[in-house]
């Protein structure tokens, strides 16, 4: 079975789980079920029953681990008020989604606006944890700072070093050169 | 995607550093011309450019089944893996709208349709068909035009029912479609665009479909096509910035559905434009209204503008022998000058046709409904498409 706090009644008099997930250097973070089972990882572990006295992550340090679990409980917070404005008569509701979908987007956007180091750490970590929707958002991250620049700039922007030889890299530029047409 | 042992980058790590399957994932969201500059950035970004799995992690990120697997796959080859790269690009570049421009061929035919729309269809295929308006009411009918897909080479293939046919770009915006030569050694069914190709094509245009027929192909020809051009509908959707934006459909003054195209111009303004047959001046495009200034009236609104809509005919069903009367939450008004003479010739209303006063009246719901001073009815309109998807087809 999970380690599963029932945390009490939440605003609406339900009740919730959470899930106590601890990083590589020994710091526990307690976050709803709902927010952990984002990562398909931490989901099968829960549902594989492994995760008694807490889900160890030796992979993923805390400062890490605090924005993977920042991002899910976000976003699964917006897709629970989603679903309430849906199943919701209110035309208020209904109107205010695409407002929320907006800040969502803000969220994301600003979650993301990190320094490369951070933002290779955060790609790992999505990955390993499979955090598709995060993973997806880092990708498109490193992919945007790619879009539009020369192979010069390029390497200049990620600090890669240039390890063709002339020749080799005249046969690269033939071979991509369908991509210019 | 699989999961690595690693979590986490090491201090000082590298783009080239991260692993094999995250590089893929970031390859595949770049266009060919970013990723072909990424591949001559470093030896390790040309090895993922040319993966053979490049095309399979695009595949997935479209959301279609994996591609033909090349053809010898105990050795995995970059010629091909770049083929079917290409080919998944270009069948990218063809999703969407398109309009078809006026031919000496579709002159001749009447209700020769004029909007066509890209899609993709079951195994990968792409499929492309004529939208027409239906009989009934708001319903689209659509007619298969060409479907193109992958072969196991990785080159393209497309074809009219049984009919090879090539798919050219001319830029971005441009495509023809024009009947493919019988099999000359080494010539690939799809090409792309050179430059010599593109001036061959316009210099030849007067003779059907010669322009690619200049090889010893003269004479033949496959199903007596002519060379079709289509040019690119960008913005088929509204958005929050651009609500009268896109591709409509609405009911005109004789009761018959029309498609409407509504663009806004660079330096401001909207024009709407409808997509008639292809006979006459206009050649199947004809302005139906120009206004400059796009400042929308916010509620509450004058008593005026009110009475000047609840009075109004909303011309909505075909099969109606007189329009019914319906007043929908209006959430903002355009008030529309037309000061040219850019107007519907075949509207029955008359009026200055140098001097056009109208109303454009948003609904709450995101779709318009507009109207002229001097008429009594109200063309309501509402979107052809939805998150890319046709809406109302008829099959």
């Amino acid at each position: 079975m999970a380690s599963a706090g029932e945390s009490g009644d939440g605003a609406d008099g339900k009740g919730v789980t959470t899930i106590t997930i601890i990083s590589s250097d020994n710091e526990a973070f307690e976050v709803l079920e709902a927010a952990a089972s984002m990562s398909l990882t931490i989901r099968h572990l829960i549902e594989d029953g492994c995760a008694d006295g807490g889900i160890p992550l030796p992979n993923v340090t805390a400062g890490i681990l605090a924005k993977v679990l920042e991002y899910c409980s976000k976003h699964v917070a917006a897709v629970a008020a989603s679903s309430e404005a849906g199943s919701s008569s209110n035309a208020a509701d209904a109107a205010a989604a695409p407002e929320k979908e907006e800040d969502l987007a803000s969220f994301d956007k600003a979650f993301i606006d990190v320094e490369q180091d951070t933002l290779y750490d955060l790609l790992m970590a999505a990955n390993y944890l499979e955090v598709k929707g995060l993973l997806d958002l880092a990708c498109q991250k490193v992919a945007d700072m790619i879009k539009g620049k020369t192979p010069d700039a390029i390497r200049q922007t990620f600090k890669i070093k240039n390890d063709f030889s002339p020749e080799q890299e005249e046969k690269i530029r033939e071979e991509n050169q369908w991509a210019f047409e | 995607m699989g999961s690595s042992p690693a979590a986490e980058a090491r201090p000082g790590t590298a783009l080239e550093d991260l692993p094999e399957d995250a590089l893929l994932s970031i390859f595949a969201l770049l266009a060919p011309a970013d990723a072909a500059a990424a591949a001559c950035a470093s030896r390790r970004l040309a090895s993922v450019a040319s993966s053979p799995v490049l095309p399979v992690a695009l595949a997935l990120r479209l959301g279609l089944p994996p591609p033909p697997r090349p053809l010898s796959p105990s050795a995995p080859c970059p010629a091909a893996a770049r083929r079917l790269l290409r080919s998944l690009h270009r069948l990218c570049r063809l999703l969407g709208f398109w309009r078809r421009l006026p031919s000496s061929h579709s002159a001749y035919q009447s209700h020769a349709p004029s909007l066509a729309a890209f899609e993709w269809g079951p195994r990968a295929t792409l499929a492309a068909s004529f939208l027409s308006p239906s009989p009934h009411g708001f319903a689209v009918s659509k007619t298969p035009f060409v479907t193109l897909s992958i072969a196991e080479s990785g080159d393209t293939v497309a074809a009219i029912g049984d009919v090879p046919v090539c798919v050219n770009f001319v830029g971005n915006n441009h495509i023809v479609v024009e009947a493919a030569a019988a099999e000359d050694e080494g010539e690939e069914m799809v090409s792309g665009s050179p430059p010599e190709e593109i001036y061959a094509h316009f210099a030849n245009r007067r003779s059907p479909g010669a322009g690619r027929r200049r090889r010893g192909r003269q004479g033949r020809r496959w199903g007596g096509m002519e060379a079709e051009h289509f040019v690119r509908i960008a913005d088929a959707e509204p958005t929050e910035a651009r609500p009268l934006q896109g591709l409509w459909k609405g009911i005109c003054e004789n009761r018959t559905l029309e498609f409407y195209l509504v663009t806004y111009g660079d330096i401001g303004g909207v024009t709407c434009r409808r997509f008639s047959d292809t006979r006459g001046q206009n050649s199947g495009y004809s302005p139906v209204f120009w206004t400059t200034d796009t400042t929308f009236l916010e509620p509450p609104f004058s008593e005026q503008e009110l009475v000047n809509y609840s009075s109004r005919d909303h011309i909505r069903d075909v099969a109606s022998s007189h329009a019914g009367t319906e007043n929908r939450v209006i959430s903002r008004i355009l008030c529309m000058h037309s000061s040219y003479d850019v107007v519907d010739p075949h509207l029955s209303t008359p009026f200055d046709a140098r001097n056009v006063e109208g109303r454009i009246w948003l609904y709450e719901d995101g779709t318009f409904g507009f109207g002229f001073v001097g008429s009594n009815s109200i063309i309501e309109l509402r979107n052809v498409s939805s998150a890319s998807c046709i809406l109302d087809t008829l099959h």
